[in-house]
């Protein structure tokens, strides 16, 4: 099945959703309050619509073939991602859009079969996208950004990587960045122990790749729960989408430091340490987040000094609710450059 | 046997179903015996041959045997699967209405065998088309078991000489199996709590509780639980028959990072023994308390223990060699205040690279946290105050 149609929007699409008030947006005419609504035909990306049982087969000229696909997620890139960083932009929206239209261009893709390096290009540019997201948006609410369901597509995107990457390989096609999707594929799993033998079963060049060798660095620091070899990894680490798949084992490992920092450190019921000393060792933003931490696991602070203390008594092992993630400079920092240019 | 005609095993399964042989009906349905050789078996319309010499309801088991048998020949698994599946649903009904009978057991440990390893080579064949999810077929298969077993576990009025219940070893071992080949370790719990509640628990045959053991044990791996790995493991090596090599060999490959990690090291003679010289250097790195011997010992070789699945578990031996170190370290100290950077000086002497006293710090903190070192670290002073008593406990001896 060969996609025809050549807009990034299948023409009956535009007037359809126009007509039903469903336009994004990004993709109007000119905005609401001027009491217009029309679609801006040149700006209108084609939506991501669920396959249900009694939906014929899609039609040529509704699927986009590679080229304007291609043309599609350019346009995407290079003019809608970047606003996440303008002031008083809905991220909210932000993220609905691009990661609709970015499932789009992904269902385009399965429909017609499309197994070719332009193809998984623009399948890992939706991973990279989802990557930048998972810890860009992470001090969202649930209503505009939900963790789950963005970690849900970023998982199914690496699947289908790993599938076009063996059905390449089988015609020797090999892709150029499969060393960097492998090495997001271990950080996703570091607690997981078939991540080992999985990587074996990689290519040799992409296992003793650098993206997935300090990847499986992770590995070794979580298992032996060496939380201060974990946060100095991360921080010299230099690559920023790495970093941002790290952020969701910051909790565990500063829990686990707690713990086990309560118990070592004396003598008991006196043992302390200054909050800033806490900000090097665990990754936080500043002394107030160290704080806030200490606080939720019951730690008593000294506000003067500026120092917790490892009160085994009213130490909180597992708090009910672990304090609101915060988006973190350690791993913004790393990105020198812009959004679009990361995707 | 490989001549067999159709006619004539028919004949031969009926009789030997009506006479209740176990032994000899199982062998006949079992893909390990020499019958399935035979290219007389699949006629065209075998099944009226067989609904006219078998007797009902044993009939369709038959029927459904032979047609799993057709598929392997054309080596479609994912077909011969689905037949086998059937059969052993076919089997579990009639099962259950033998009442007070078990002389059918011997039929389903090996149709139980067969499900399984054809579900194996399904997935095989999935996986070669692009499946998604590995080892869909292996789950289905232990679903199918579960049946069985629920039949087994059930029959607890009958008598001791004729209840069902001695079958549930056999099939917790061919669930077991699955469970960690699809790596759903947390489906075992049930039927270990079973195994363990059933009182026949000591009377099942050797070579099941040695499969037992064996399997609990590397459960208990996974969950740290190294005492009692220790325990199931070392039962499993020592009842192994000798003949087995192989399995012993595999038993130890488990066996012997556990006894590492609760301080016991093996001999060279027990590793040249069985093979297991992979081993060796780590073995000699962990008693020198040496860090860089232990991690070219793990590259060395890392293939061989991620592949068996001991890597990480080895990994941790890294904490007994800092133990052994940071012992040695203290005793040459002779103060029980001992400053942080003694230590760190001892590790970069090891050939550690890149390491920083708040790394050492977490090291020795992990350390008093596992109950290995009896003592605190005094964040002020930059010292680690031990113990005056035992302040490094024998391995053995922690829990």
């Amino acid at each position: 099945l060969s996609g025809t149609c050549l807009d990034m929007c299948p023409e009956k699409e535009r007037y359809s959703r126009a007509e039903k008030h469903r336009l994004a947006l990004y993709e109007m005419l000119v905005s609401p309050e001027k009491m217009e609504y029309d679609v801006d035909h040149r700006l209108a990306v084609k939506e991501y619509s669920r396959s249900s049982a009694d939906q014929a087969e899609p039609l040529a000229h509704e699927l986009r073939p590679l080229p304007v696909l291609q043309m599609t997620m350019d346009y995407l890139i290079a003019k809608i991602v970047d606003r996440c960083n303008k002031p008083g932009e809905n991220l909210g929206d932000w993220f609905n859009f691009l990661w609709d239209r970015m499932r789009g261009i992904r269902k385009d893709i399965t429909q017609q079969s499309l197994c070719e390096k332009g193809s998984v290009d623009l399948v890992e540019k939706c991973a990279r996208f989802h990557i930048h997201c998972t810890s860009r948006l992470c001090e969202l609410d649930m209503q505009d950004f939900d963790q789950k369901i963005n970690d849900e597509n970023l998982t199914k995107c690496l699947q289908t990587l790993k599938h076009m990457y063996y059905d390449l390989s089988v015609k020797n096609i090999y892709c150029p960045n499969e060393a960097e999707f492998r090495s997001y594929d271990v950080l996703l799993h570091l607690n997981d122990g078939e991540i080992l033998r999985e990587v074996l079963q990689l290519r040799s060049e992409i296992r003793d790749s650098y993206e997935v060798r300090s990847a499986l660095e992770f590995v070794n620091t979580l298992n032996s729960r060496n939380y201060v070899r974990f946060f100095k990894l991360a921080r010299s680490n230099r690559d920023y989408l790495q970093c941002c798949l790290l952020q969701r084992y910051f909790n565990q490992m500063r829990n686990q430091a707690f713990q086990i920092m309560v118990q070592a450190y004396g003598p008991p019921k006196k043992g302390q340490m200054k909050l800033f000393s806490l900000i090097n060792l665990l990754g936080y933003e500043d002394e107030e987040e160290a704080a806030i931490w200490c606080y939720y696991h019951g730690l008593p602070l000294d506000p003067q000094k500026k120092t917790v203390k490892f009160d085994r008594t009213s130490f909180i092992e597992l708090p009910e609710k672990f304090p609101p993630m915060r988006r973190s400079s350690l791993i913004e920092n790393k990105r020198t450059s812009s959004v679009s240019n990361c995707i | 046997m490989a001549n067999l005609n159709l006619t004539q095993y028919l004949r031969e399964i009926q009789s030997s179903w009506q006479s209740r042989s176990g032994t000899e009906v199982s062998e006949l349905l079992s893909f390990n015996h020499p019958h399935v050789m035979s290219s007389k078996l699949i006629l065209e319309g075998f099944e009226k041959s067989v609904e006219r010499i078998v007797e009902a309801p044993f009939d369709e088991i038959v029927v459904l045997h032979l047609r799993c048998l057709s598929y392997i020949n054309q080596q479609k698994y994912l077909e011969a699967y689905t037949e086998q599946s059937a059969l052993v649903q076919a089997f579990t009904k009639l099962f259950q209405t033998q009442k007070e009978d078990n002389w059918a057991l011997f039929i389903m440990y090996v149709i139980s065998l067969d499900l399984r390893m054809f579900a194996i080579k399904a997935d095989k064949e999935l996986a070669k088309k692009g499946a998604d999810k590995p080892g869909q077929t292996l789950e289905k298969a232990a679903e199918c078991l579960m049946g069985l077993f629920r039949v087994c576990a059930a029959d607890n009025r009958s008598s001791d000489e004729d209840t069902k219940r001695w079958g549930m070893l056999y099939l917790v071992n061919q669930l077991l199996k699955i469970y960690f080949r699809i790596n759903k370790l947390h489906l075992c719990k049930a039927l270990i709590r079973a195994i363990d509640a059933s009182q026949f628990k000591d009377q099942f045959s050797l070579s099941q509780q040695v499969t037992y053991r064996y399997y609990v044990g590397r459960k208990a791996i996974f969950e740290s639980d190294f005492k009692s790995a220790e325990k199931y493991l070392t039962y499993a090596f020592e009842r192994c028959h000798k003949n087995c090599r192989a399995n012993k060999r595999l038993i130890l490959i488990y066996l012997i990072p556990v006894k590492m990690l609760l301080g016991h090291l093996p001999t060279p003679q027990l590793l040249r023994k069985y093979d297991l010289l992979q081993f060796s250097e780590v073995v000699q790195a962990v008693r020198e308390g040496n860090l860089r011997r232990l991690n070219n010992a793990l590259l060395q070789h890392d293939a061989f223990f991620i592949r068996c699945g001991v890597y990480l578990i080895l990994e941790k031996l890294k904490v007994t060699t800092y133990r052994n170190l940071f012992k040695k370290v203290t005793l040459l100290m002779k103060t029980h205040q001992i400053p942080i950077e003694a230590y760190l000086e001892a590790l970069k002497f090891m050939g550690v690279e890149d390491i920083d006293l708040d790394e050492t710090q977490c090291i020795i903190a992990n350390l008093i946290f596992e109950n290995k070192i009896k003592g605190y670290i005094s964040n002020s002073h930059n010292k680690l105050v031990i113990s005056k008593q035992n302040a490094f406990p024998s391995l053995a001896a922690i829990v």
